[in-house]
């Protein structure tokens, strides 16, 4: 069979049964019966085709079960939700000061979470109203909320990350590290958006005195032991405001600071492997968890809720956490056996050659693999348009990544940032949906398109600095090498 | 008759939150172990030679047992613009089509777990690994979970009758 015509039926299959609403995963399975059963030996290729399955799953999958379950444990704990309470608190006297939160809470939660869309889900119903009561703009107020999951996606403990890296057979480590620096021009980039467009027309987001009430309220620290307060002390000197304003942050953001340490700084001076350190990662936040039940029963201080922290919290975190790694793992499977029968017909090796014939730069190269993801994000999620397109883009030594001699942990950040754009583009971006869904007033999805557009130009440009200065990207993970 | 199908899928329900239960306990029980292990070398006082291997069975034997219960949990990432995009009856119509092609699909590939564990057993083949399990107990799991598989496509196209599941919860809940 032509090349062509093998490519057209295997994507073709599994596009179709795609978008007729059957898991991805079992559509990657019919695809993969199919094209076993057409390109590896018939019947004989069927039955040998389970253990390709087997296979397929590998040891360096496991990171992403433990980053999923470390983040499980710090919101069915009610740490997250809390984190974004502090920071609430904190900030004050900014321009656009919920969007701020927002953007801030939303890059903590998304990180946690793990995933964009139930960040868009949860805040968009929790802080849009609140945003929206305030008077804000949905101009200002949905576009943050979008936006944050780009950063979430680049900066570590970032599970797309994990995966992307697991599957190109590349150094997980190098590609959570390279994420940093573009994630963090990403974020100074929302913020000075929000804080320019809200000076310049305050309209978007009218000031108004957060209600700080809480804040004169003496600071009272009591220890509790057996019942029994031991200790009780207050303090309602001309320093309580401040110190019940900035008292929250510190208990609730330090030890989720102290997780991104433990996790990046195992990784970064090579104490741990990535799946060690994830491992580290959900003991730190079993430790922190442990830490803020301290403040629900032992020791009680003003405005410190401390944090429910049972066998039922880590239970459900568990069970969450099984519900998206075997969804992820069972894509996975149905996908690397589907890049193993378009290999075996031909297809991917001929369309790499028609690539070739084409005679184009590498940057070329790099462009057009951004434009098919960009494409792809309007229709499917992340995992999906990943596994669809790998065994093209980065699999193995016939893949337009070694062929063009790309820099594959460049690339990788590249793709990353991509997919989160994809999510924001019209007509079909998945999240523009979930934030129309969600959102507590009649919105059209123009409006919803509007918002997200200055937050899309802010991660082109980003994604464009990183194509113009590769370095951004290369220059921390080089440290590692 | 009815009655009989419904305690069937209480039963159902059961051993496919029991399947699930065990993945989470794996998952549980090798973050803490890694972590164990990591010490243990490091201090230079042995280590579980056993352990990265066993991580990767766990993680294949927990994919494979826990997708049914992932799937009646409509947490398996589905595309549901045409779903979306077709009136109330047509996308009941279509989740009755997804449904039967869903568990047809599963019994094929469950047929098709049968012959290779039968082939595996046959031939006593084990992996190249150093902890050794008999690739057959593998391929066991692999046509059970399809045949469970199977099994809740059928009971979904069941529940489907009253109720039209547009899979956009699904969306919002799993994913990155």
């Amino acid at each position: 069979m032509e090349w062509y015509l093998a490519l057209a039926l295997m994507l073709g299959t599994v596009c179709s049964i795609m978008f007729l609403g059957l898991p991805v995963a079992l559509a990657f399975f019919s695809a993969n019966v199919l094209g076993t059963y057409l390109f590896i030996s018939g019947d004989i290729g069927l039955v040998m085709m389970p253990m390709e399955f087997n296979n397929a799953i590998k040891f360096t999958f496991a990171p992403i079960a433990m980053f999923l379950l470390m983040g499980e444990i710090l919101l069915q704990t009610g740490v997250a939700f809390k984190a974004i309470g502090a920071i609430d608190r904190l900030i004050s006297r900014v321009p656009g000061r919920l969007s701020v939160v927002s953007i801030i809470g939303g890059t903590i939660f998304s990180s946690l979470s793990g995933s964009t869309i139930a960040n868009t889900a949860i805040l968009g119903s929790v802080l849009l109203p609140e945003m929206i009561k305030r008077g804000y703009k949905p101009a200002i107020a949905m576009g943050p909320i979008m936006a944050v999951g780009g950063i979430a996606m680049l900066i570590p403990p970032s599970a797309l990350a994990v995966l992307l890296a697991s599957l190109a057979e590349q150094s997980v480590a190098q590609l959570l590290i390279a994420g940093i620096v573009p994630g963090i021009l990403m974020a100074i980039g929302f913020f000075a958006y929000v804080i320019v467009r809200c000076t310049l027309n305050p309209s978007l987001a009218p000031s108004y005195a957060p209600d700080e009430s809480g804040l004169d309220q003496p600071v009272a620290i009591s220890i509790n032991v057996a019942g029994k307060t031991r200790l009780n002390w207050s303090y309602s000197g001309r320093h309580r405001k401040r110190i019940n304003r900035v008292l929250p942050f510190l208990l609730y953001i330090l030890p989720l600071f102290i997780i991104f340490v433990v996790v990046v700084g195992s990784i970064l001076f090579k104490i741990a492997s990535p799946s060690e350190s994830a491992a580290l990662g959900v003991l730190s936040a079993l430790g922190a968890c442990y830490f803020f039940k301290i403040f629900k029963n032992i020791i009680r201080i003003t405005g410190i809720d401390g944090a429910d922290f049972t066998f039922r919290e880590i239970r459900k975190a568990l069970m969450e956490t099984t519900k998206i790694n075997t969804m992820i793992l069972f894509i996975i499977a149905g996908s690397l056996v589907f890049s193993q029968a378009l290999a075996n017909s031909g297809a991917t090796n001929g369309l790499l050659q028609q690539v070739m014939a084409m005679d184009l730069t590498p940057l070329m190269v790099v462009i057009m693999m951004m434009l098919v993801l960009l494409f792809l994000g309007a229709f499917m999620d992340q995992v999906s348009m990943l596994l669809l397109t790998l065994p093209f883009f980065l699999f193995g030594s016939s893949s337009l990544q070694a062929m063009f001699n790309i820099d594959v942990i460049w690339l990788m950040v590249l793709m990353l940032i991509t997919m989160e754009i994809s999510l924001l583009t019209p007509p079909f971006g998945l999240l523009l949906y979930v934030m129309k869904g969600v959102a507590p007033f009649n919105v059209t999805l123009g409006e919803v398109v509007a918002s997200a557009l200055p937050f899309i130009l802010i991660e082109l440009l980003v994604l464009a600095l990183l194509i113009a200065v590769p370095e951004v990207a290369t220059w921390l993970p080089g440290l590692l090498k | 008759m009815r009655l009989q199908i419904d305690s069937f899928e209480a039963g159902f329900n059961r051993l496919i939150l029991s399947l699930a239960a065990l993945s989470a306990l794996s998952i549980g029980l090798y973050s803490v172990l890694i972590p164990i292990n990591m010490v243990l070398i490091k201090f230079q006082l042995g280590n579980m030679w056993w352990l990265y291997e066993g991580v990767e069975y766990a993680l294949y034997v927990g994919a494979f047992l826990g997708a049914p219960w992932v799937l009646q949990q409509g947490a398996h990432v589905r595309v549901d613009i045409l779903q979306m995009a077709l009136p109330k009856a047509g996308a009941a119509r279509l989740e009755k089509f997804i449904n039967l092609f869903g568990a047809a699909l599963c019994l094929f590939l469950c047929l098709y777990g049968v012959r290779a564990t039968i082939s595996e057993y046959q031939d006593g083949t084990i992996p190249d690994k150093v902890l050794q399990i008999e690739n057959w107990y593998m391929m066991a799991i692999f046509a059970l979970s399809f045949l469970l598989l199977a099994i809740e496509f059928l009971l979904r196209l069941r529940r489907s009758e009253s109720v039209t599941e547009t899979g956009k919860d699904a969306l919002t809940e799993s994913g990155f």
